[in-house]
């Protein structure tokens, strides 16, 4: 800023002294040419009557010292201070009778100065004469010097001023700001309440992406704690049941009873790994997701089905797939492979020895998995319960943690798809997932 | 009368003691002594009498009791020359130059010879009457014309230098060789005179002429003018300094003194401080006491010769010359003007006509 104000000041210095010697100059040039026109020739040579009024025009307020020359063509000083500095050279060539301004410094002190050609002829010589009028800086400094200080004030009042009016704009117009930092840092970590300040229009956009964050924070943060109470309450029960097995198993002196204890144990402790295993999964299903890419949930039904086969095998079902070879979804890879898992493990559990599990996609606008099973199916009026986590259907004869449709609930709607039950054709339970259409929820 | 002038000196300062009178060559010298010690001392080259000078030299060493002060007497032209070249060789030279010749005070301010100085008192004087803080006026004496009123009562009546001209053409010659006037080609003064007048009017040739014609006596300085006056020799005296002519008329009821209804050119005495000052502090208090009321009052009654002042009261003042005064005062500018005469060819050429004028070659 400093910086910027010298250099204007420098610059309209060199400016306004231009400007004044521009003013003083036609002065010089007019008592020049007052000298030159009372310039003859005669007998004894080249002739001057200096009129009173070429030098009295120069007395200034400033009171600035004259001086003059004048010399004959042959360059001798005629009349006047014989030294006066001369103009650069050659300057006269070009044009000989155009006035000449130059600055010189004269008695130890900077002139002004105005060299001015006449020609002259008479008997004795011919030729350009020179007349040179010089005058001190005095006037000269004082014109520029207040006319920099005039434009100083200036520049100073508007560059205050404008510094003025950017801070009462910057800090009236960022207040709301602070005020919003300062309220979100009374905040308490755990207070995700939206942001209801009012702030400039300008800054809507960053409060409700603040707001939309915190909703996101609020819902996350809701989910973990709803998981955590579940899982803790969850994972009491099998080992409260584990502590009664090992305790009896311990108490046990037959080895045979002892063996079929641990055998007992052993179911327990799978079928808890399993639970374990299964809220993780369902913990990473309502973690908010990012970076869903294009998946193909034809080809990974297909894998998935392969690879649960011999589990269906060694239960009796018959596990196939039918439909589309490729359909691309917007999504997680990991989480759609943890959702058909838990599909076909919840079709494997449930139906009867002999009984059919059939996975199905469409591809097109809206692909859709279903998996088709002609087990006992679920009652319409409970189909809105097996979406509840831990919840097991009364009279459900194989062991299960209730995880498995809530799990798939959670990842289809991580993946804006729509989970759904109905009758199967073939008698048991329909799980329709029916995807968004893959560009729209990319973008 | 160098020695007349001597034997007042002695009187005036024997009172006091402190008289010192030397006379070395072309210069009077006079010295007083400071009465205080340590004491410092104030070199002053001057134009002006002793006995007129005096009062104020002795007024202001009674102020500043440790101040020396060497007095040289010169003329204008040494001054000039003395001050410039002793500058010029780097010489001690004077601390403060007062000089009549109001051009070549100028022209060493021009040419860069002179100190600054300022102070109250120089911030008081007319923007005529000081020219860059360097060269300051401390004197108002009209050029004016004094005649023998007890010869020629009817020269009361001749007002203005047309009057002088139409006197001396058709009134049958009585003032022939009987009008006096400065010569300008001996004398400083009569230059700056006849040159100023020359500025004001082309008439002044006309009125040159017919002075020739009359075949005028010239002289060099006031006094003489004076005397030829006062004498009866001559009738009348043109461009004669007002304040003598002033002192000599209080004693003299047969002389009469007109300021020209025309006009009345103005002169002052310049003080100056040569750059080269050894001790310009006790020149610049010496300038301060000038244009102060006590000085200028000194100027006025004491030395007549006419304060600058306009709040002084007495016979010989600006503020009295302006009351009497029937036309317009014209005071000498200071400033680059002053030059202009004093350029070789201008001065050879105002000679020559002038010297036409008097046809005399």
């Amino acid at each position: 800023m400093a910086l910027v104000f010298s250099a204007n000041l420098i610059s309209s210095y060199y400016g306004n002294r231009e400007a004044a010697d521009s003013a003083y100059d036609r002065l010089l040039l007019a008592s020049a040419s007052a000298i030159a026109e009372r310039m003859a020739v005669r007998e004894k040579g080249l002739w001057v009557d200096i009129p009173y009024a070429a030098l009295n025009m120069l007395a200034s307020t400033a009171q600035d010292r004259v001086f003059y020359g004048i010399s004959a063509p042959d360059g001798t000083v005629v009349t006047g201070y014989e030294d006066l500095p001369s103009p650069p050279s050659s300057a006269h060539v070009v044009n000989p009778s155009k006035p000449l301004f130059y600055d010189a410094v004269y008695k130890g002190a900077p002139v002004r100065v105005v060299s001015l050609r006449a020609f002259v002829i008479g008997n004795t010589l011919s030729g350009f004469a020179s007349i040179r009028v010089a005058q001190t800086r005095g006037e000269r400094e004082a014109l520029a010097l207040s006319l920099l200080k005039q434009s100083a004030i200036w520049t100073l009042v508007i560059a205050v001023s404008g510094g003025i009016a950017v801070w009462l704009g910057i800090s009236r117009g960022l207040r709301p700001l602070d005020r919003l930092g300062e309220a979100l840092g009374r905040r308490s970590p755990d207070d995700v309440r939206p942001v209801l300040h009012d702030v400039p229009a300008e800054f809507k956009p960053l409060v409700a992406a603040i707001n939309s964050m915190l909703m996101r924070i609020d819902d996350g943060i809701s989910a973990m704690r709803r998981f955590i109470s579940d899982a803790s309450h969850q994972l009491k029960t099998p080992l409260a049941g584990l502590q009664v097995q090992t305790e009896m198993a311990l108490r046990e002196k037959d080895p045979d009873n002892i063996l079929d204890s641990l055998d007992k144990i052993n179911v327990s402790v799978k079928r808890t790994g399993r639970l374990a295993k299964q809220l993780l999964s369902h913990a990473r299903a309502v973690e908010p997701s990012r970076g869903f890419k294009g998946v193909d949930l034809a080809r990974m039904a297909r894998e998935t089905v392969s690879l649960m086969t011999p589990q269906a095998l060694s239960r009796g079902i018959d596990l196939g797939y039918e439909g589309v070879d490729t359909a691309i979804v917007s999504g997680d890879a990991t989480l759609l492979g943890e959702m058909i898992m838990n599909l076909i493990d919840n079709a494997l559990r449930y139906p009867p020895r002999g009984a059919l599990v059939t996975l199905t996609v469409t591809s097109g606008e809206n692909p859709v998995l279903t998996v088709d099973d002609s087990g006992p199916g679920i009652p319409p009026d409970n189909r809105k319960e097996v979406f509840e986590r831990f919840v097991r259907l009364q009279d459900t004869p194989q062991e299960g943690c209730g995880l498995g449709l809530a799990i798939v609930q959670e990842i289809g709607t991580a993946h804006h798809a729509r989970v759904s039950l109905e009758d199967s054709p073939s008698g048991g339970l329909r799980v329709l997932i029916e995807f968004p259409h893959a560009e729209k929820s990319v973008s | 009368m160098l020695k007349n002038r001597c034997h007042n000196m002695r009187w005036l300062f024997g009172l006091i003691g402190t008289l010192v009178l030397t006379t070395s060559t072309g210069s009077e010298l006079v010295t007083l002594k400071a009465t205080h010690e340590p004491s410092q001392s104030l070199v002053i080259y001057s134009s002006t009498d002793t006995d007129r000078m005096g009062y104020l030299l002795q007024a202001f060493q009674h102020q500043h009791p440790d101040v020396r002060i060497d007095y040289h007497l010169m003329d204008t032209q040494d001054i000039y020359h003395r001050a410039s070249s002793e500058m010029d060789s780097q010489a001690p030279t004077a601390d403060l130059l007062l000089s009549s010749a109001m051009d070549l005070q100028i022209k060493l301010v021009n040419d860069g010879y002179g100190a600054s100085h300022q102070s109250p008192q120089t911030d008081n004087l007319p923007v005529w009457a000081n020219w860059r803080n360097q060269a300051f006026g401390f004197t108002y004496e009209p050029a004016v014309m004094i005649y023998n009123k007890a010869l020629v009562p009817e020269l009361a009546e001749v007002t203005t230098r047309f009057d002088l001209a139409r006197s001396l053409t058709f009134d049958v010659g009585y003032l022939r060789k009987r009008i006096v006037t400065y010569d300008p080609q001996h004398s400083g003064l009569g230059y700056l005179f006849g040159t100023h007048d020359a500025i004001q009017s082309e008439d002044f040739w006309y009125l040159a002429r017919s002075l020739g014609d009359m075949e005028v006596i010239l002289e060099t300085s006031s006094a003489a003018m004076i005397d030829k006056v006062a004498s009866g020799e001559a009738l009348i005296a043109y461009n004669v300094l007002g304040s003598y002519a002033r002192a000599r008329a209080n004693e003299n009821p047969d002389l009469g003194i007109t300021i020209p209804r025309d006009y009345c050119l103005v002169m002052s005495r310049i003080a100056v401080i040569p750059q080269a000052a050894q001790n310009p502090k006790a020149a610049g208090a010496f300038i301060d006491f000038l244009l102060s009321q006590e000085g200028q009052k000194l100027i006025a009654n004491a030395a007549s010769l006419y304060s600058l002042r306009n709040d002084i009261q007495g016979e010989a003042t600006a503020a009295r010359l302006r009351q009497e005064a029937r036309g317009p005062l014209i005071p000498i500018h200071l400033g680059p003007g002053l030059l202009v005469y004093l350029d070789k060819l201008k001065r050879q050429d105002f000679l020559a006509r002038w010297r036409r004028a008097m046809a005399r070659e």
